[in-house]
């Protein structure tokens, strides 16, 4: 002992080692070896005990290892051979186990790749921490909308005014494109204006050239690397000259490498922000505190958090411009707007969070499946089992090798899911836009993951028939030849009950979700927009809008020709303030400008309510039209009049009088709402030159167009964009959706399917001696047939009654989110049915008709 | 009564001589004493648990103390058949040996 007269202690560590050799039920075994220490202090001192002690850890680690590691090994190596012996002896049931659980983990795999790199995006950035975007939120006419759209004086202020805000850049939203033209190659491109401040804050390398070049000239351009190779392939673009729009110089300052796709912010090339002062004639538009055309991206000081900054910042853009008055703006974490949206829409977590379940719900069906198939199978096993339990074996140990069973089958499943995945992963990648990749040797988390899986799985699945079999009494596994037991039947029924409800369910969903995403899509967008092609008209084009139009017009098979601003798939041009006789002083609401020519509704075919469309002299123009404006149905509910027909309106200091109301169009893209609308003739503003055309001779009359536009402006680019053609690419997006909901329904209904398959033959199987029996009395296969038809029939009709309610409530709340949708009618319930039925058919006949066609005698024989 | 290993008797001579205070630290104590070979306590505490379960030993738990750590030991005690068995093998043993005698051998050598 020390001079204290106390003891010295094991250390925990220690304590725990030692315990662990002994393994006893008490802790006297430690305790005789704590004495033993304390004796060998005192006699032979500190550092020797020390030494024995460790000595005496050493040489009990070959027995530790062989008595945990070695004999561990060594039992589950016996459970594995057991195992695949059981598996080689009933190929074809395992092989359907195999494979349900190998598809519920594709579906698993496919849609966490798809999480996984979902939450990635955004998040490569040095700053990611410290970046974050401007959101609005406004509060009109009792609703609120939230945006990402800042004046971009906005910007400018917060940089200079706030010290805790390191950067900012703002970004022209929307998408522009232009003619850009580098000797020989000209094309037409879409060009990004905004702050070079944005590669200070955000990670997009440089691999040619630098910032500061860029910086110095404010006619510089920077290109990523895919559109230098387009126009310069391997020569050095640095220092080149691009011209855009034919009238603009700009110099390439340097080269990007290509934007990852996990990137919110996307742009082809770069130009600064000021060039949108030079496009129209406006020049002033990038101080200005009168729009909302721009994304600002905001960058604070380390250990600043956004609370403190956005209480500051809160009403910064009103007292900028009293006329914002409900305008909130606020900082959000830029690595967030992926998953969550703009003030928490339009993000793509809900998006994700539904698959997930489905997969989850596919797993789980599959595993019930799996529950059944491997508890049926034991029919065959019964002697085994009996055997063994006469041998000795515990129930544990049983269990446990029926655990090994489907762990093994499980991992079997993971091995033929990830070759499916990667079968798959191209198809999928279509569907949902992504670039996702199975990389197993660097994917860790994914390794880890699906191991995770596979196992859990395995036991889960595992679970209800390890505890079932492991429970008979030896004698009766022995005694009978064909084992039957009444028990479990009930959880069997169940589970498959279960399994039909979850797949009448979803294919009832997919059915409705299929046509509402399409009704959603073909929606009427109230406009005619077949067979009309355009171009984006140029400087110099513009500038001869008229003449151009006149010449265009006699081409045969050009119905009409007209041209607006903004793509009519999504006009983002608007603004407030504006004011007319009678205005409640709280509304405020945020127009939408569209600049069209005289020819606009005609070529689109959309209908006037009230007063004329602005009317066209001989060579197409209205000269009187400059102080007329024409609204739309919604604002002219907005404005609460009857007749708005020759009342003024006036925006911006300027009177105009109304000339008439147009049919409500839709104007952005997959909404439902439509938002108020003023429609002005400015040809000074038209970008987008519209040819409605005939479908009979559409290629003559193409290259006749091409020829005119060449000779207004030599050099023009051959291309040509149909408008429908656009729409339907944006609403493939979800038609996608639509189809990956579908392939996960097919699914479903597959596994179902199999398990079906399996347990029909089980069920068969032991009930081979009575319909021996019953062939021996003279019944026909057809008879005993039907006779098990009824009682599958019972089944699935209870799994229908059970599933139709359940599938019109989750429908109806999902469709909830759209104001105009389908009606949920009771055709598509009674089809599911059908189809689940016919599955049962099939399954059940196929089993029965094999067994019912065996010569009853050997059935009979071994009794 | 089976066939008593050497080992196991030896560690049932220990039990009976300790008395009251026969534990895993003395008993090893004891063997290695009078034996002249090292005991270490996994050496007797197999011997110890085999003859508990052929129920020729018993043992409870006796008290703590701070020299180990606050555990309690674990007393064993000879039971009636134990008794018997020590009986038995002195008896067969004093026959055995009663023949032979320790100086003759001795010389021999």
């Amino acid at each position: 002992m020390n001079p204290g007269g106390n003891y010295y202690k094991l250390s925990r560590l220690s304590e725990i080692l030692i315990s662990n050799i002994f393994r006893d039920e008490d802790d006297a075994k430690l305790g005789d070896f704590i004495e033993v220490y304390n004796d060998f202090i005192d006699n032979k001192g500190l550092l020797r005990a020390r030494l024995w002690f460790w000595h005496y850890v050493f040489i009990s680690f070959p027995k530790l290892f062989k008595d945990t590691i070695f004999w561990r090994f060594s039992m589950f190596n016996n459970y594995l051979k057991i195992a695949w012996r059981n598996i080689k002896k009933h190929k074809g049931n395992s092989l359907i186990n195999i494979s349900c659980l190998a598809i519920g983990m594709t579906g698993c795999l496919l849609i966490f790749l798809w999480v996984q790199n979902e939450i990635g995006f955004d998040r490569f950035h040095e700053n990611a921490d410290c970046l974050y975007i401007s959101e609005t939120r406004t509060m009109l006419s009792g609703r609120e909308y939230n945006g990402a759209g800042t004046p971009p004086a906005f910007g400018t202020a917060l940089k200079s005014e706030y010290p805790e805000i390191k950067n900012t850049a703002r970004i022209k939203s929307g998408t522009f494109y232009y003619s850009i033209q580098y000797g020989e190659k000209i094309y037409r491109e879409r060009i990004s204006a905004g702050d070079f401040s944005l590669f200070q804050m955000f990670t997009f390398p440089f691999i040619k050239g630098s910032l500061k070049i860029a910086e110095s000239d404010p006619n510089s351009i920077i290109l990523t690397e895919r559109i230098a190779k387009k126009y310069f392939e391997d020569e050095d673009p640095l220092g080149r000259i691009f011209t855009i729009d034919n009238r603009f110089s700009f110099t390439v300052a340097g080269v990007i490498k290509n934007i990852p796709s996990n990137s919110s912010i996307q742009f082809n090339c770069i130009v600064p922000l000021e060039f949108i002062d030079r496009l129209g004639s406006n020049s002033e538009v990038t101080k200005a505190w009168t729009n909302l055309s721009f994304t600002t991206y905001v960058q604070l000081n380390k250990g600043i958090s956004p609370e403190t900054v956005n209480n500051k910042i809160k009403n910064r853009i009103i007292e900028g411009n009293g006329n914002y008055e409900q305008v909130n703006v606020s900082l959000s974490r830029f690595s967030d707007i992926h998953l969550f949206g703009i003030g928490g829409h339009g993000g793509m977590f809900r998006l994700l969070f539904i698959f997930g379940f489905l997969a989850l719900i596919i797993l789980l069906i599959a595993c019930f499946n799996f529950m059944n198939l491997f508890t049926a199978a034991y029919t065959y096993r019964a002697k085994e089992i009996g055997l063994r339990k006469v041998f000795g074996s515990s129930r544990i140990y049983i269990i446990k090798q029926f655990f090994s069973e489907s762990v093994l089958l499980a991992l079997f499943s993971l091995i033929l899911a990830l070759i499916l995945t990667k079968l798959y992963l191209p198809v999928f990648n279509d569907l949902i836009h992504r670039q996702l990749t199975l990389n197993p040797a660097e994917n860790y988390i994914l390794i880890a993951g699906s191991l995770i899986l596979a196992v859990m799985t395995g036991i889960i699945a595992g679970s209800y028939p390890s505890f079932f079999l492991s429970s008979f009494k030896p004698v009766r596994l022995l005694r009978d030849t064909y084992f039957k037991t009444t028990k479990g039947n009930g959880v069997r029924k169940v589970l498959v009950i279960i399994q039909f409800v979850a797949s009448i369910v979803l294919i009832i969903s997919t059915v409705v979700v299929y046509h509402q995403l399409n009704f959603v899509n073909k929606l009427d967008l109230g406009f005619n927009k077949n067979n009309v092609m355009y171009v984006n008209l140029n400087h110099s084009l513009r500038q001869k809008y008229y003449p151009l139009k006149q010449e265009i017009s006699q081409i045969p098979g050009v119905l009409s020709v007209t041209a607006t601003q903004a793509h009519l798939s999504g006009v983002y041009w608007n603004g407030h303030g504006w004011n007319w006789k009678g205005r409640d002083s709280n509304i405020d609401p945020l127009i939408t400008y569209l600049y069209v020519d005289e020819s606009f509704a005609e070529s689109f075919k959309i209908d006037m309510t009230q007063g004329e469309f602005f009317s066209s002299d001989n060579q197409g123009i209205n000269s009187k039209s400059n102080g007329f404006v024409i609204i739309n149905e919604t604002l002219k509910n907005i404005m609460k009049t009857d007749n708005p027909v020759g009342m003024s309106i006036s925006g911006h200091a300027v009177n105009y009088s109304i000339a008439g109301v147009i049919k409500d169009f839709h104007f952005k893209p997959l909404n439902n709402y439509i938002d108020p609308l003023i429609i002005r003739i400015m040809p000074e503003n038209f970008n987008y030159m519209y040819f409605k055309m005939n479908p009979d001779n559409m290629k003559e009359a193409r290259e006749s167009i091409y020829a005119v536009l060449k000779k207004f402006s030599p050099g023009f680019p051959s291309e040509f964009n149909f408008l429908d053609e656009d729409f339907d690419r944006m609403y493939l997006y979800v038609e996608h959706l639509g189809k990956i909901f579908q392939y996960f329904a097919i699914l479903a209904i597959l596994i179902s399917f199999l398990g079906l398959l399996g347990l029909a033959s089980y069920i068969t199987k032991q009930r081979t001696q009575e319909i021996g029996i019953r062939k021996a009395m003279g019944a026909s296969t057809m008879r005993i047939i039907l006779l098990f038809l009824k009682e599958f029939l019972k089944w699935v009709a209870i799994a229908n009654t059970i599933a139709w309610p359940t599938a019109y409530l989750i429908m109806s709340g999902w469709l909830q989110n759209f104001a105009e949708r389908v009606s949920l009618n009771f055709q598509i319930c009674l089809i599911s049915g059908l189809i689940s039925t016919l599955i049962a058919f099939i399954a059940v006949i196929y089993q029965v008709f094999k067994t019912a066609r065996a010569n009853p005698v050997n059935s009979l024989r071994y009794e | 009564m089976g066939i008593l290993s050497r080992q196991e008797e030896m560690v049932l001579l220990a039990v009976r001589r300790l008395s009251d205070n026969a534990y895993g630290v003395t008993i090893a104590e004891k063997l290695t004493e009078t034996t002249g070979r090292k005991w270490v306590l996994g050496a007797v505490y197999v011997p110890l648990e085999r003859l508990e379960k052929k129920e020729l030993l018993t043992s409870y738990l006796g008290n703590s103390t701070q020299k180990r750590g606050g555990r309690s030991k674990r007393i064993y005690k000879l039971t009636r058949e134990g008794l018997k068995a020590l009986i038995e093998i002195k008896t067969i043993e004093e026959s055995i040996w009663k023949e032979i005698s320790l100086p003759a051998m001795e010389k021999e050598l």
